[in-house]
């Protein structure tokens, strides 16, 4: 059993919460850091050139075009392992002097991107190109090769993917961990209430050493359930009490009735009357015993005799008990059980419930009713249908049905104590099942899904 | 028949003894499970009805000491106790039956006489009958008058039941416990429409009615008088 949906646990979500945040926050600084050493690299780049061009231009003094030609030239030729590319152009773009494969087209910087460097020692690489017109009908082009730059971009990089990678692992770290430290501690939680909802009282949530915030919950909750559990005890044993005063005397009331019956000498009609009288007496007590019934099933101690029980045997067995009254009344029952299916449960209670909801639709529906009973799997577990097309319940009154004492208006004047459902409902619970009514349209339809865990 | 009544409430154990004393029978009554004790391990009695609650020994410890003594008397159980778990610790503990507070005399009643006039079943009895009524039990099979009579299988179990206590008053409550394993009150009478539709298959038509309504406790069957 799953104690914990973990993709929508709180500590799931802190978890990646947390991991978002740290990747967020190492890819920012790597972008920043990127964008900033890539300014300044660019930025010493362009202040050589521009110095290289300064100096081409002052060297010459006024601009002169055979002097810039000579300039550039004995530049060009310095040797292989020069810093700059130049070039000599017009504006429209004829070439004069200098490295013919630099792009001169327009004003001001560009990148370049050749296919073959001067030094030969790539395929392509990027160049920073600034083209100035120094007047008198000529462009002065000069080119540095960034290729360092290009490099260093990708190594930086590369170092920052590292980086984020690293944060990646240490974010899923914490996350783990995290989900184990805060997660194990509101499964417990969990697991606690849950065992307590089943009906096991006793059980408390653990308290660790550590006193943190998880312990005083858990204190809290413990000192909480131990008051419940006080409260529960004196509420079953004042039942217990009642039960007992009242059962007793109304007892008593029986014998003596039964006793004037069977030896007085009576006068006509008054034999009938006695008998009536044990009737009534009877129904008090079958009350008493339902409620005593309903309040000992939802205390949860029967639960310790659970056996294996067979289910379609038990619907079976109830639906055969009933076959001859309904024919009796005119209705139809018809029971349809799939297949052999075990449930952990108590086999007398079992057959009580669908006892109950067999003889709840026998007595509220009229002659020529069909009662359809089945037993069949579902996705979570194994229902019980009993679904009659009689008249139904209101819809407003649906949910009102398994309440203690629920009678319909138009069955005030059938025998019962109202408690029969309500019971059912009771064993319902205490098999860890649930029951429901739906419109059956028409009619009632009362399923109980006993789920999956539940099943031996 | 003998019986010992171990009863703290002296209303009820005083209506137990004289209403069994009506009925022929030698009562010795114990008010406290103490009492109950001493005297079921010393005596010989046909049948034992304790409370189940006592103040001292409770009635559970009562059967499970004489049962560990080798003392094999029949134990009915009375209490006002709702639980049916309580039913099967009772019959775990030793107990032979059970019955819940406030009871129809007559339910005690027929309980005795089912648990004491038990007649020794052998095991290689096979075949029930009452009067020209005859059920094999191995071949599943019923008579009367040498007619085979088609039963369903709860008919026939009920039938059983009936037979195998025959001649004595068996109530609607013992037969639910012992034809469909209902330990619980229905609302409906199941049981007088399984008799008569058990009898119109096993007495209509024929000469005699074997089924006998008992009133204001349950049926009988035995042959006509």
């Amino acid at each position: 059993m799953r104690l914990i949906d973990w993709s929508r646990g709180t500590a799931v979500r802190i978890a990646a919460l947390t991991s978002i945040l740290v990747i967020a926050v190492v890819s920012l600084l790597g972008i920043f850091v990127y964008a900033l050493v890539n300014d300044a690299m660019q930025g010493r780049v362009r202040a050589q050139i521009s110095e290289e061009i300064e100096q081409v231009i002052a060297d010459h003094g006024p601009v002169d075009q055979s002097k810039l030609i000579a300039a550039i030239e004995s530049r060009t030729h310095a040797g292989v392992f020069r810093r700059f590319a130049y070039r000599l152009t017009k504006p429209d773009g004829t070439h004069i002097t200098g490295d013919a494969w630099i792009a001169a087209s327009f004003v001001g910087w560009h990148w370049q991107q050749i296919d073959q460097a001067p030094d030969r020692s790539r395929a392509e690489r990027r160049v920073l190109v600034l083209t100035r017109d120094v007047g008198s009908n000529l462009f002065v082009s000069i080119a540095r090769d960034a290729h360092w730059i290009t490099d260093l971009e990708q190594e930086l990089g590369q170092l920052l993917l590292r980086a984020l990678g690293l944060a990646v692992v240490a974010a899923l770290f914490v996350s783990m961990l995290v989900k184990r430290l805060i997660g194990r501690r509101i499964a417990d939680v969990t697991e606690t209430a849950r065992v307590v909802m089943n009906g096991n009282l006793t059980q408390r949530v653990p308290v660790s050493t550590a006193g943190d915030d998880f312990d005083r919950l858990a204190a809290t909750l413990n000192e909480m359930l131990d008051r419940i559990r006080a409260l529960m005890d004196g509420l079953s044993q004042v039942t217990n009490d009642i039960a007992h005063d009242l059962r007793t005397p109304l007892g008593r009331l029986r014998q003596k009735i039964e006793q004037v019956r069977d030896d007085a000498v009576l006068l006509p009609g008054h034999a009938s009357a006695l008998d009536q009288a044990i009737e009534e007496v009877d129904g008090l007590l079958a009350t008493f015993t339902a409620m005593l019934r309903i309040a000992q099933i939802d205390s949860g101690a029967r639960r310790s005799g659970f056996k294996s029980i067979d289910l379609g045997e038990t619907v079976q067995t109830v639906c055969e008990a009933y076959e001859p009254n309904a024919e009796d009344t005119g209705h139809v029952l018809v029971a349809h059980v799939a297949e052999e299916v075990h449930i952990e449960g108590d086999r007398d209670l079992l057959a009580q419930m669908f006892a109950n909801l067999v003889e709840n639709a026998l007595t509220h529906t009229p002659a020529g009713t069909t009662i359809r009973v089945s037993v069949r799997p579902s996705s979570t577990g194994m229902v019980v249908v009993v679904a009659d097309n009689g008249p139904g319940v209101p819809a407003g009154e649906i949910d009102k049905i398994f309440g203690r004492f629920y009678r319909a208006e138009a069955s005030r004047t059938t025998p019962g104590t109202g408690l029969g459902l309500s019971l059912a409902a009771a064993i319902a619970r205490l098999h860890g099942g649930t029951i429901t009514a739906t419109d059956n349209a028409p009619g009632l339809r009362i399923s109980v899904l006993f789920p999956t865990d539940s099943l031996a | 028949m003998k019986v010992l009544v171990i009863e703290d409430d002296r209303e009820t154990g005083a209506y137990i003894k004289k209403g069994l004393e009506e009925a022929g029978h030698v009562v010795d009554l114990a008010a406290t499970g103490r009492d109950g004790l001493f005297l079921a391990a010393g005596e010989k009695f046909d049948v034992i009805i304790a409370d189940r609650r006592l103040p001292g020994i409770d009635g559970l410890s009562i059967v499970k000491t004489i049962r560990g003594a080798g003392v094999m008397t029949p134990v009915i159980f009375l209490t006002t106790m709702i639980g049916v778990g309580d039913r099967v610790e009772g019959l775990e503990a030793g107990a032979d039956d059970y019955l819940l507070k406030p009871f129809a005399f007559a339910e005690l009643l027929a309980r005795i006489h089912a648990l004491t006039r038990r007649p020794p079943m052998s095991a290689a009895e096979t075949v029930l009958r009452v009067a020209d009524l005859e059920m094999d039990l191995i071949a599943r099979k019923v008579r009367r008058a040498g007619r085979e009579v088609d039963l369903q299988p709860r008919e026939f179990r009920l039938l059983e039941f009936l037979m195998r206590n025959a001649g004595k008053t068996v109530t609607r409550t013992m037969l639910l416990e012992g034809v469909w394993d209902f330990h619980f009150d229905p609302k409906t009478n199941i049981v007088d429409t399984h008799i008569s539709r058990l009898r119109g298959k096993i007495d209509k038509g024929f000469d005699g009615e074997l089924i006998e309504t008992v009133r204001g406790a349950g049926y009988c069957i035995r042959a006509p008088h």
